[in-house]
């Protein structure tokens, strides 16, 4: 430090200039801090290092600026000890905006000081463009970068923040796997936005529940025009909060192919994880008009059945209403529409008939097939009961008097 | 049992062929129990046995090749029954009569000791025939509701899907009443009556002591002896003598 003043003194001396410098330049800047030595005190008595290595700062995103274009509060040399923060916002207007509105924006106001500045995401003299692999912000550097917050256990428990592991849970996903092979997998800025990282209770959130469908659609073309005609999506439309949008069945941070055995969208996963958690849902039944018993239908059929024992290769919900284009069955372009059940089973069942499309699939309550089941079983418990307790009651009494006579023999023969 | 000379004779009761006939019974009727209650309920964890392979259809494989053996027993047994003479004597054997009525009446009353001398029966008593014809009957409604859904996609191209919903609720209740039947009825009377505890062995040996045909086939045994058969020392084949007196009771058969 002392040697860095000491040589700009007889630098000054030497022009015969003012001891007042304007304009300054990088070179000069780098007369002390490309000093590996270099170091400061902070105010919490820690100590960092003032070294600029040239050689980072030429890689960086901001090799032609000068150190004064950031640093704008240095006026002459030597400059201040303390220096004010880089307002990043002075260039990166819409970006800065954009932070402010944000919930990281939010804490910085309230000078939480885990609250994360541009630097604890980008770097300060060693910025890189996100398509370069080195970058803090590439899509493969993204979830270590937010993780130094989000898998931060104290962080987590300081700000109270509800999401506990969302890097870890992200990582096991396929999103999370992919976006270290190639580069157009989701990685947290796709989802969540870069700047105006909002909570998804915020209308102008990217994952507000009405913009999920959008923000997923942006890489899911195709199912987003498949879910748009849904019968789920057509009901959020219309004001059914509990509607589903795509995380409501895929997860978040956790998605799976549907591939995966573990994913809720594995053909045996989806009936209990994805469809009844609303459909055989008591409340959103009273709610919707939904029939939670058509659920137990199902569950009891052969395919229920078989799925519960494990068979992925059985029908599921999905296997015949269809998966992102669920529509009711009165409409023609459903699998489920009387016109196309025969197709619809025949994706199974070999040669189908007409005859497939016959009476009511899932019959429930009032329903004619359901009652004649209903009566059926009935019968039957009747049955049961009368000839079983029948069978007991007699034997019942063929016990007790057989035991009895045994019981007189022998006392006769003793 | 008795030292005494006469009353170590034997009664054939069942054939080699009838033995073995009722053991594949056993074998096929609980394989179809156990499998199919393990189709039914698949997460149970008595069914662990089934999950050894990783694959669901083990259990739906097992209750087929059972429902196979079943099916298969029960066609022999019908042709059985109507092309040997053997078989043709056990038929008129299992017929209800209306002395099976006044039989259950008395013994029920003799239990309550309402009266103080039991029923004497003949070759089968009621409750013999009563086991009988409940095989049958649930033979006939799970081998019929059970093949509409072996063959589902045949089945559906004549019938509606809610019927094979309605064979499968007739299919599992039937597996309930048949099953409770065997354990209290059958069980009872070939294990579980205090007289023939631990077991009635004439299923394994094929043939019946003196004593117990005193116990449960009285009026049989007299018929036996006013018939003057005594051939000593053999096996005697109550079957063979009945076929005479068969005429006597026809007035009483029932239709069944």
């Amino acid at each position: 430090m002392r040697r860095c003043v000491l040589s700009l003194w007889i630098l000054m001396w030497i022009l015969g200039s003012a001891p007042q410098l304007q304009a300054q330049t990088r070179e000069e800047c780098q007369e002390c801090h490309a000093d590996p030595e270099l170091t400061t005190e902070t105010e919490s008595g820690e100590e960092i290092s003032l070294f600029v290595p040239d050689s980072v700062f030429d890689a960086s995103v901001h090799a032609d600026l000068e150190c004064i274009d950031c640093h704008a509060d240095i006026v002459e040399l030597p400059h201040e000890d303390t220096l004010k923060a880089v307002d990043c916002g002075s260039c990166h207007e819409d970006e800065a905006e954009a932070v402010a509105k944000s919930v990281h924006g939010m804490e910085l106001r309230a000078r939480s000081p885990d609250a994360p500045a541009c630097a604890d995401c980008h770097g300060t003299h060693d910025i890189l463009p996100m398509d370069n692999p080195a970058s803090r912000i590439s899509k493969a550097n993204q979830p270590e970068t937010c993780g130094r917050c989000h898998s931060d256990p104290d962080i987590i428990a300081r700000n109270q923040i509800p999401m506990v592991a969302p890097v870890a849970i992200y990582e096991g996903s396929i999103h999370g796997r992919l976006t270290q092979e190639r580069e157009d997998a989701a990685t947290c800025s796709d989802c969540h936005r870069g700047h105006l990282i909002l909570t998804p209770l915020n209308p102008a959130s990217s994952i507000f529940k009405l913009e999920i469908p959008n923000t997923c659609g942006k890489c899911h073309e195709a199912i987003y025009e498949e879910y748009r005609i849904s019968v789920h999506a057509r009901a959020l439309q219309q004001g059914a909060k509990d509607a589903p949008v795509c995380t409501d069945c895929h997860g978040e941070h956790d998605i799976l192919r549907p591939e995966n055995p573990e994913s809720p969208t594995s053909g045996f996963r989806v009936p209990v994880e994805v469809c009844s958690p609303c459909h055989a849902s008591e409340r959103l039944a009273k709610k919707y008009g939904l029939t939670p018993a058509r659920v137990t239908t199902y569950e009891n059929s052969y395919h229920g059945l078989a799925l519960r024992g494990g068979k992925a290769t059985v029908a599921n919900c999905g296997s015949c209403h269809g998966v992102h284009a669920i529509l009711p069955s009165s409409d023609p372009r459903s699998p489920i529409h009387r016109d196309n059940l025969v197709e619809t089973c025949g994706k199974c069942h070999p040669n189908p008939t007409e005859n497939f499309a016959r009476g009511r699939i899932h019959p429930v309550g009032e329903e004619a097939e359901a009652r004649v089941i209903q009566m059926v079983r009935w019968i039957y418990v009747v049955l049961i009961a009368v000839v079983i307790g029948f069978m007991v009651l007699h034997n019942f009494i063929d016990f007790i008097a057989k035991a009895k006579r045994l019981r007189l023999a022998q006392h006769g023969h003793g | 049992m008795a030292m005494d000379k006469t009353h170590s004779r034997l009664y054939l009761r069942w054939t080699v062929g009838e033995r073995i006939q009722h053991w594949l019974l056993v074998v096929s009727f609980f394989m179809l129990v156990i499998t199919g209650f393990a189709l039914k309920y698949p997460e149970s964890w008595w069914t662990w046995p089934f999950t050894i392979t990783g694959s669901f259809d083990l259990r739906g494989l097992l209750h087929r090749i059972a429902a196979t053996v079943y099916i298969a027993l029960a066609v022999y047994h019908v042709a059985y029954l109507l092309l040997t003479p053997r078989g043709r004597k056990q038929w008129q054997a299992l017929k209800w009569r209306l002395q099976d009525f006044r039989d259950l009446k008395h013994q029920i009353l003799y239990n309550l000791g309402k009266l103080s001398r039991p029923p004497r029966y003949g070759h089968y008593t009621y409750w013999e025939k009563m086991e009988y014809w409940a095989l049958v009957w649930g033979t006939v409604i799970m081998v019929m509701t059970g093949l509409l859904l072996w063959f589902e996609n045949l089945s559906l191209r004549f019938l509606p899907l809610w019927v094979l919903d309605v064979a499968t609720v007739i299919h599992y209740y039937e597996a309930i009443l048949a099953t409770a039947a065997i354990f209290v009825w059958h069980f009872y009377f070939v294990i579980f009556d205090p007289l023939v505890y631990p077991l009635n062995p004439s299923m394994i040996s094929g043939t019946l002591t003196e004593d117990a045909m005193q116990e449960e086939h009285a009026q049989e045994l007299e018929m036996l002896s006013q018939s003057g058969i005594n051939p000593a020392g053999d096996i005697i084949d109550p079957l063979s003598v009945a076929a005479d007196s068969e005429s006597d009771e026809k007035s009483e058969t029932l239709a069944v």
